[in-house]
């Protein structure tokens, strides 16, 4: 039977926020094991960081990228045990990862756990939103930094938020702009924008650098105040409709249309072990529950970083060193006053980014991923499950929750495992019932979490056997 | 057509439903699809509508593909080596 390995820390993620954590959690003593799914770390955020540090595309990808580089370096000099191209299948209490890695499941067990598992783009669907060719802005920018690659032209992106802005500027630089974006932003832009004041200059710089990313100086064609899109096609999206709330049409070819409306944190993981989730208004998406040193609850486990509220890169590094310094506080390797003379600055920085969040969140709020779909709009891609039958079943039914409409009707039961339809159902439920969002919910997450072939299950449960029978 | 604008990695040829396909060793399978005429990956299980890359980082499933010697994977989570072989997951064939 394989060894089991042990250490202090877990950590599952090789973002901002676990690469923080990795760092501090060893600076104070303790042995740190990090996991992640990518071949090399550094998150989506800075993704393939190492190798494109001598590319030409680094021109392209921008200052932010650039610090990332430095953090990624940072992080591989630390000596922290790092995993990388293993998907966490289980959790179990106490803690314990089941991961698979190549074709077997490996365990490691630690007496503190830390998610760092970072966020995925808000599913938006609408009419064509399964059509090849209709792809998110956060999959673009993946092509972009792990190919080189921009998606085939011509390309519209619709919807709204700083990843959509900086990704039409990377575009543009790497030669080729979109065709047109297709703001969903509401009105009163300028209005938010004043409300959001101060939590805007929190981070001068940052909206100093959106701003130059507007489309009011990229030369883009912008269609403003975007209300309904609808993507066109047989076998692949040919052509994009929308409307604005002025009333006026308008269609364009593309083979390509990318879409986003934000973030919204990677709860499943988290909430498979005890982690609570809340409805927090001002994100329009649930966040999980912590204590100030980024405790879930449970005995052990942390969360950090957009995996438990969207907040940003700089944010999960914050949000990664104050959970270390929890743990190594928890563990007895730092005093209270240690512990808290090491997060006041911390907790200082840690204020304005949530500040600045707030004035991100206030200016580019949801707007067509929480706009009731068309009944024929398909809401469970896996499934084929339209906005209308599901409407059905949720009144007919009487559902007070994506769960009870699960058993109904499969949606959320193909292989994304709801991650895709999870947000659209919650929002779908929430309408038909009349029910407030804490009551109804997402779907339970249940593992595995990472695709299993039998032939792997098998393989490790006779490894139990053999275990158990050594055992008698 | 895509534009390559930074390619990385040495020229390969991989096949994809038995056609030479060139693709760069260590990229993403998901972005050589991205690169092709056609670029589905799988179709729907319910009415067999094609299904492309959507979300590149593993959270949609619609760019699962089959590869010989390795199983049913998401393309976006796999990377590209030299003669690989590559089926798309079209209804009705069977799940392997």
């Amino acid at each position: 039977m394989k060894a089991i390995s042990r250490a202090d820390l877990l950590i599952v993620g090789a973002g901002p926020a676990g690469m923080a954590a990795a760092r501090r959690a060893l600076r104070g003593g303790l042995s740190v094991v990090v996991l992640d799914s990518q071949s090399q770390p550094g998150g989506q955020i800075w993704r393939n960081a190492c190798r494109n540090s001598t590319s030409p595309i680094i021109k392209v990808l921008g200052s932010e990228y650039r610090r990332g580089i430095r953090q990624v370096e940072s992080f591989l000099a630390c000596g922290a045990d790092y995993i990388p191209d293993a998907q966490v299948s289980r959790l179990g209490q106490g803690w314990t990862i089941e991961y698979v890695k190549g074709a077997e499941i490996r365990t490691l067990k630690g007496r503190y756990l830390l998610l760092a598992t970072g966020a995925q783009e808000r599913p938006v669907p609408f009419s064509g939103w399964t059509l090849p060719g209709v792809m998110t802005v956060g999959a673009a920018q993946i092509l972009l930094k792990t190919a080189g690659q921009l998606p085939q032209g011509p390309v519209a992106v619709v919807g709204s938020g700083p990843l959509a802005l900086l990704y039409m500027q990377q575009m543009r630089l790497a030669g080729a702009a979109p065709v047109a974006y297709l703001d969903t932003t509401p009105r009163g832009l300028i209005g938010r924008s004043l409300r959001g004041f101060r939590g805007a200059m929190q981070e001068p710089g940052q909206v100093f650098k959106g701003i130059a990313w507007l489309p009011q100086f990229s030369g883009i064609r912008h269609v403003r105040n975007v209300v309904r899109v609808s993507a066109e096609g047989t076998r692949r999206v040919e052509a994009v409709r929308f409307e604005s709330s002025g009333g006026s049409h308008g269609q364009l070819e593309v083979k390509t249309l990318l879409v986003h409306e934000g973030l919204v944190p990677s709860h499943q993981l988290a909430v498979s072990v005890g982690a609570q989730l809340i409805w927090d208004v001002g994100q329009s998406a649930f966040r999980l529950e912590r204590n100030e040193w980024m405790n879930a609850g449970p005995e052990g486990l942390y969360i950090a970083g957009d995996g438990a509220r969207i907040g940003g890169a700089a944010n999960s590094e914050i949000e990664g060193e104050i959970a270390a310094i929890g743990v190594l506080f928890r563990e007895g390797a730092l005093t209270p006053a240690q512990a808290n003379a090491d997060t006041k600055p911390l907790r200082a920085l840690h204020a304005r980014q949530k500040a600045f969040r707030g004035f991100l969140d206030v200016v580019y709020p949801p707007n067509i991923a929480r706009t009731r779909p068309d009944d024929t709009t398909i809401v469970c891609r896996c499934e084929e499950l339209s906005a209308g039958e599901l409407r059905n079943a949720a009144s007919r039914g009487a559902c007070r929750g994506p769960n009870q409409l699960k058993t109904f009707t499969r949606a959320g039961m193909g292989p994304c495992q709801g991650r895709q339809c999870g947000y659209p159902v919650h929002e779908l439920v929430k309408s038909v019932a009349g029910l407030p969002a804490g009551e109804v919910g997402l779907f339970n997450p249940r593992p595995p979490f990472a695709p299993l072939t039998v032939s792997i299950l098998a393989a490790q449960e006779a490894e139990e056997v053999v275990a158990a029978s050594t055992h008698e | 057509m895509t534009s390559g604008v930074f390619p990385s990695g040495s020229a390969v040829e991989i096949t994809v439903d038995g056609r030479v396909v060139a693709a760069c060793d260590g990229e993403l399978l998901a972005a050589v699809f991205l690169r092709l005429e056609d670029i589905h990956t799988r179709t729907s299980f319910p009415s067999a509508q094609p299904r492309a890359p959507y979300c590149m980082m593993g959270v949609c499933f619609e760019c699962d593909v089959h590869v010989e010697n390795i199983g049913t994977i998401r393309s976006c989570q796999q990377t590209v080596h030299a003669g690989m072989k590559v089926e798309r997951q079209d209804y009705p064939k069977r799940l392997k």
